[in-house]
């Protein structure tokens, strides 16, 4: 405990770091606000209390006369102001709030018809909707033994289970759900992460303490524990300044945090979750996935920082790995499905919270589905677990130049 | 404790750093003499057990260090030859965390530190930070965290690098008292570091141990072999490049030189009592 103590201030808590800490604060924060620009944009124009009204009398399940109305006013909107780039469009329906909940309402409507019926366009290695999988269900009725009906039978009862969806204020949780964006996750999350990280190790070198440390009781086996706990209270401790940075900017916008009892996939990014829980719930477990991985992260940059000479080097290879592991996110379909478990389960893609838990992809491990999740969370485990079983060794055998 | 170094070798790549290093200790203050670049780091690291030796066994009371490792780590205190400290550590937060790296706790651990702190002269400087200390005070707080545990085999690099003539005396003192019923081994290049206190001295060579005697066998083997003469500096800046020259006091308008030698170097040369920096200059000169 003591030695854990000692690592914590090496690593986080000293002077140098806590300002540190309150800058990753500020800058989270402002990041925030930007992700709620659109929604203080809307706070302002004169007619969010009607906004506020359309949107509280049509909660809840889909009223086809509304859609209707809605959907007709939306068209032609976006027939007449949807010109040149996107966020001109969302800017525009933020100044003009009823506009905006007849946008809100169609795509609501369109949501609720692919929760029945699918999208156009299906992905026939993985088909969504309900009828249709009742259809493929019907299609694999004499298979009833194969991976795919087990598949399709048991993403039935999920879907059905949660339900079709429901229309809710959720306008908070869509702007905080950014701060669970890939980009911002890896390249603000991650990077400071890998700089506070970095020098876990290398500071011994830095400073010549590796010859004590290794000579001591202690200096084989329980620092490299203490030096875990501590990676492992840092990167939460990262984690939770940048949520709370992004929750507070996003707050300091939208005013409210209303929507927090609305089903999960209200929240954007979750439109196909098979996570049967709250947008709060949702929030909950995306802040405490966004922990772990950091925490994976962090053991894997330690890890790092265990075979390098200096902070210098083990912060460039963090970084290295940071935009590698982004770019394989762009790869051709080939070669994802080529490489598909280091473009699914590297360190980046690991901490996409919406594609992890978002979406409806699943793994056949020996003939039984297994949601991406599931099988992310176990992959965590493990890399964690051999990061930190790597570095006992590192230190077992480590010895001076 | 017995401590039995058998056979050591140490290879860099081509380079022989170590070369069947064998020597025994045993209780008392072990000096490790020899010139910069002579292999006593690569020894004291590989005593310190923090780096591989390619060839050869360290026995601990005649068993393996390596089988006995943390027993081993438990009982050794260590003073690298270069040390810094962590910028964000007090004093007394180094010595806390050194103490913990060592197993110690509670109140023993405390009164540990604040006794050594007081031996060392540091009880006024443990709250500041380390890395604003000087570097004598460096030493000095090295010095402590070596101690903290009584070890029973205390390994110390170059120890006094660095401090002022008060502050080595202080030190030998400690070290002198420290050592009784326990075995310390002094990596040096100055002499007078282990002239008065040291049982025995290891003088070392280019990777290989000469002989280990005792600092009065070593100065006794010396007789007849130092002289005192008298010249020019013009005269001296010729000799010096052809013999061993261990002092010089400039007496009037020549110079009083010091010259180890088997015969007599001059005929006016005076034979004149040696000392054990005349047996390490006539040692590394062989």
């Amino acid at each position: 405990m003591k030695l854990f103590q000692y690592e914590m201030k090496k690593l986080l808590l000293n002077k140098s770091r806590i300002i540190l800490l309150a800058v990753i604060f500020i800058i989270c924060t402002l990041m925030g606000l930007l992700s709620a620009e659109g929604a203080f944009v809307l706070r302002k124009s004169g007619d969010y209390g009607e906004y506020l009204r359309l949107v509280s009398e049509n909660a809840g399940k889909l009223d086809p006369e509304q859609f209707a109305e809605s959907e007709a006013i939306a068209r032609a909107t976006e027939a007449v102001y949807r010109k040149g780039n996107e966020d001109g469009f969302i800017m525009y329906l933020a100044r003009n709030p009823v506009q905006k909940f007849h946008n809100e309402y169609a795509r609501f409507g369109e949501r609720v018809h692919e929760y029945w019926n699918g999208p156009e366009i299906q992905d026939e290695a993985n088909i969504v909707g309900v009828y249709p999988i009742q259809e493929k269900l019907k299609e694999l009725s004499d298979q009833t033994d194969t991976y795919e009906y087990k598949y399709y039978k048991n993403r039935l009862g999920i879907e059905l289970s949660i339900g079709e969806p429901v229309f809710a204020n959720t306008i908070f949780w869509s702007n905080f759900s950014l701060a669970f964006d890939l980009s911002r996750v890896a390249f603000l999350l991650l990077m400071f992460v890998s700089y506070i990280i970095s020098p876990v190790f290398t500071q011994e070198v830095k400073t010549d303490m590796d010859s004590i440390v290794l000579c001591s009781l202690k200096g084989r086996r329980e620092i490299v524990t203490a030096k875990l706990l501590s990676v492992c209270a840092t990167s939460a401790i990262v984690t939770a300044v940048y949520l709370m940075g992004m929750f507070l900017g996003t707050y300091l916008f939208t005013g409210n945090i209303s929507g927090f009892d609305a089903p999960a996939r209200c929240f954007t990014g979750l439109t196909w979750t098979t996570l049967d829980m709250t947008v709060g719930g949702a929030a909950v477990l995306g802040c405490l996935w966004l922990t772990l991985a950091a925490m994976a992260f962090g053991l894997a940059i330690s890890l790092i920082s265990a075979k390098s000479k200096n902070q210098s080097a083990a912060f460039g290879l963090g970084v290295a790995m940071i935009l590698t592991f982004s770019l394989t996110g762009f790869f051709l379909d080939e070669m994802k499905k080529m490489l598909w478990p280091l473009v699914d389960f590297n360190y980046v893609a690991l901490s996409g919270y919406g594609s992890v838990f978002g979406g409806v992809k699943a793994y056949n491990l020996f003939g039984t589905p297994a949601s991406y999740g599931a099988v992310a969370f176990a992959v965590c485990l493990v890399l964690s677990l051999a990061a930190a079983l790597l570095m006992y060794l590192i230190q077992r055998k480590r010895s001076v130049a | 404790m017995k401590l039995t170094i058998e056979n050591i070798s140490k290879n860099y790549g081509k380079k022989q750093a170590l070369n069947g290093v064998s020597f025994e200790m045993e209780n008392g203050v072990y000096g490790l003499l020899g010139p910069n670049g002579a292999g006593k780091s690569t020894l004291i690291r590989i005593l310190a057990g923090i780096m591989e030796a390619s060839g050869g066994n360290v026995l601990v009371n005649g068993i393996n260090r390596k089988a006995c490792d943390r027993e081993y780590r438990s009982k050794l205190g260590y003073l690298p030859q270069s040390l810094d400290f962590y910028p964000e550590f007090s004093g007394l937060d180094y010595l806390r965390f050194v103490a913990a790296l060592k197993g110690l706790k509670g109140k023993a651990m405390e009164n540990k530190i604040r006794d050594l702190a007081g031996q060392v002269g540091l009880t006024e400087d443990l709250h500041r930070k380390c890395v604003n200390y000087s570097g004598g005070m460096k030493r000095r707080l090295g010095i402590a965290q070596a101690l903290l545990n009584d070890p029973e085999i205390l390994i110390l690099d170059e120890p006094t690098a660095g401090l002022d003539p008060h502050e080595r005396i202080k030190f030998r003192n400690l070290v002198s008292i420290f050592s009784r019923n326990r075995t310390v081994l002094l990596s040096t290049h100055i002499v007078s570091d282990i002239d008065s206190i040291a049982k025995q001295t290891v003088m070392i060579k280019n990777g290989r141990v000469g002989r280990m005697e005792s600092n009065q066998r070593f100065v006794d083997a010396m007789e007849g072999k130092v002289w005192l003469l008298k010249m020019t500096v013009d005269e001296l800046v010729v000799y010096q490049d052809n013999h061993i020259i261990s002092n010089v006091v400039p007496k009037g308008d020549r110079m009083e030189v010091r010259v180890v030698s088997d015969g007599k170097p001059a005929p006016d040369a005076v034979i004149a009592a040696p000392t054990l920096e005349d047996a390490y200059l006539y040692e590394f000169n062989k």
